[in-house]
């Protein structure tokens, strides 16, 4: 499976690296390869460990259509939780990166990846690469 | 794909949310656009919902510059190549941009602050506030905004990375 790098995603990693929530090790030899598995989606046992990948909820608790988070726990020197949300379709579309906080602004995210999921959708996305 | 069809019930609620909204102050601009988007985005929707039933003004703020950042997103109205980036250039771009928005600030304050962009751009001072303090690739629309309301020369305005 194709990974693809939306504008969405380029942005909260910019973000991210700027504020410094995960050092280039933890990117290199942590985040990026579970990422990576993606590409085998989903042969691999991980996708069944719902501490790593889950299927995302919205505000209601009803499941988003297409729509799941990766996570990281104990991430940077802030041991805070990262979180990755994925559209998956024939292809897998890395979306926003961001921390847990809170249960209000987890709520608010998932609104913003249910728009980004039907700008995929409706092929309306800006594409910055792929990984490889 | 079709677009999400919201009920006629959800209509209406999304039309009293734009009341009310525009009851606090937040401009007739924004809250066209939000409750226009909201009606074919379910995720705008939620988020116009979030914002009615919250209490706490620092959370509604919040949702208010998620609103404006959907808006901005829903834009975008085909697929587009973007520039490619490699992971090691993202801190030099991060500065670069931290940079560009510090030095707009700085014209923004010698021109009124930030309440006085919201007045004359539309644009609801939570979400000026989260542009100038993120590190996201400046919104060219917003630029533009930003350059009609203060006066400011597209030199001014010149970035390397817009969206």
């Amino acid at each position: 499976m194709e990974v693809i790098i939306t504008s969405w995603a380029l942005n909260s990693y910019l973000e991210m690296k700027h504020s410094r929530v995960f050092s280039k090790a933890e990117y290199k030899e942590e985040i990026r390869p579970d990422v990576l598995l993606l590409k085998q989606y989903p042969n691999n046992p991980k996708f069944v460990n719902d501490k790593f990948w889950s299927i995302a909820t919205d505000r209601t608790g009803n499941k988003i259509q297409d729509g799941y988070k990766m996570k990281w726990h104990q991430v940077g020197d802030g041991r805070v939780q990262l979180r990755l949300t994925v559209g998956i379709f024939s292809e897998a579309f890395l979306c926003e990166a961001y921390v847990k906080e809170n249960t209000k602004a987890e709520k608010r995210q998932m609104a913003r990846f249910k728009v980004y999921l039907q700008k995929i959708r409706q092929n309306e996305y800006v594409e910055n690469g792929r990984l490889s | 794909m079709t677009t999400q069809t919201l009920t006629a019930h959800k209509n209406v609620e999304l039309i009293e949310i734009g009341h009310q909204m525009n009851k606090v102050g937040l401009s007739e601009d924004f809250v066209s656009s939000a409750v226009r988007v909201a009606f074919e985005y379910e995720g705008v929707y939620d988020l116009m919902k979030m914002w009615s039933e919250e209490t706490d003004e620092e959370e509604k703020n919040e949702i208010v510059a998620d609103i404006q950042d959907m808006i901005d997103e829903c834009l975008q109205k085909e697929k587009v190549e973007g520039t490619y980036i490699r992971f090691d250039d993202l801190e030099q771009i991060a500065n670069h941009i931290r940079i560009f928005k510090d030095n707009l600030r700085i014209i923004v304050e010698k021109n009124g602050g930030l309440k006085k962009l919201t007045v004359l751009t539309g644009i609801p001072q939570p979400s000026l506030s989260r542009f100038f303090s993120s590190n996201t690739i400046p919104r060219r629309v917003t630029l533009l905004k930003i350059a009609r309301a203060l006066n400011l020369s597209q030199i001014q305005i010149a970035t390397e990375w817009t969206r």
